[in-house]
């Protein structure tokens, strides 16, 4: 027995938002404009709506930290941070995907991230890989103009020596430094900045239940859409002969 | 066709370098040099000439690089922007570290010149060189 057959009527529930759209139970096809999840979610209230985006991969907070394999102990302490908080973080040595090219995995991880954390240290000064990637978060940066923030963080070095550094002070003179004294200030900003894109990550579990629930009942209003179309077909076709 | 090759310059060998624009005379060629002093808004030209570039051109040594995070950082500029990264070198790529290798595209053998500052036709190793000069 199909949806349809059973006489299926979806019950309209005490959630605020609009839903007239999924109630026709004419044989026109249901007709998204645009995007569908957009389309879907888009009359939800805020909060709702940013935790189900965040929650379906299209709205979240990404900190690409960047490193020397040297003080690998670091990045991963701020790598449990950053998820603790509700962000996604980006560490090479754990959340690379593997079997892609290395220098575009980089670049596109990059791409996708709100910020970038670098581990100023003297390997970070060294390192081969992190001049690399502070000229590919400025070049991309300058091609699609979002402006990631870029947050440099010292580790165990001196503000002298990075300013001994030519090419690295001039990169790094005009940020403000986060020393290690003062790291929980940043760690409650960053805390901030995530919460502000992805929403109370408190309401998360409860957020994906309701959503669950929700899909269960849009898909189920889709099936009984479909069969009642195929119904139709069918019945022209006999129709026909 | 005219192109447009930002040569960057990890390397000291100047006398190489000049030998090197002497071939690519004909094209617009635009230099990144270690040696030039920090200027305000040089970041910036810097990152401008790599959108203007068709291809770049590394000419250095594996320790040249190394010690050379300009070098880097525009390779990695070049990365983000996909302009294609050819590396010019006396060395053989065996012995190139693993982490650059990866952010370049090709290791190209410094080729060697006639007195006229052509490629010299002689030297079958110019091929590839010679492709990119002359595509």
């Amino acid at each position: 027995m199909t949806l349809g057959e059973s006489g299926y009527k979806p019950t309209r529930n005490n959630h605020s938002y609009n839903r007239s759209r999924f109630t026709c139970y004419s044989e026109q096809p249901l007709v998204f404009s645009g995007n569908l999840h957009a389309t879907m979610l888009a009359p939800l209230p805020n909060q709702r709506t940013s935790v189900i985006f965040s929650r379906m991969g299209l709205l979240n907070y990404t900190v690409f930290i960047s490193y020397s394999r040297r003080d690998q102990g670091v990045a991963l302490a701020f790598h449990k941070c950053v998820h603790l908080m509700g962000g996604i973080p980006f560490v090479a040595e754990t959340d690379m995907e593997g079997g892609r090219v290395l220098r575009d995995e980089l670049v596109e991880k990059i791409k996708s991230s709100d910020e970038i954390l670098l581990l100023v240290s003297d390997a970070f000064l060294q390192s081969t890989w992190t001049g690399w990637e502070l000229g590919v978060v400025d070049a991309l940066n300058k091609v699609d103009g979002r402006g990631r923030k870029l947050t440099a963080l010292y580790c165990s070095v001196e503000r002298a020596t990075v300013e001994s550094h030519k090419m690295w002070n001039a990169h790094l003179a005009h940020l403000t430094p986060v020393e290690m004294h003062s790291v929980t200030v940043f760690l409650d900003q960053l805390r901030s900045r995530i919460n502000a894109k992805v929403g109370n990550p408190g309401e998360a579990d409860e957020m994906t239940a309701w959503m669950v629930d929700e899909l269960k009942e849009l898909r189920a209003l889709m099936v009984h859409k479909l069969t009642a179309f195929e119904t139709s077909f069918k019945a022209r076709h006999r129709g026909f002969k | 066709m005219k192109r447009t090759y930002l040569l960057c310059l990890p390397t000291l060998d100047r006398a190489a370098v000049h030998q090197l624009a002497g071939v690519l005379n004909g094209h617009n060629l635009l230099f990144v040099d270690r040696e030039a002093p920090p200027l305000s808004g040089a970041k910036s030209a810097l990152q401008q000439c790599v959108v203007d570039a068709d291809i770049i051109l590394l000419i250095a040594e594996p320790d040249d690089i190394v010690t050379d995070p300009l070098a880097l950082y525009t390779v990695g500029l070049a990365n983000a922007l996909g302009k294609p990264v050819w590396a010019v070198s006396r060395s053989p790529k065996s012995a190139w570290p693993a982490d650059v290798l990866a952010q370049l595209d090709a290791i190209m053998p410094w080729p060697s010149v006639t007195e006229a500052g052509r490629l010299d036709a002689r030297h079958s190793r110019e091929a590839p060189f010679r492709q990119l000069v002359d595509a």
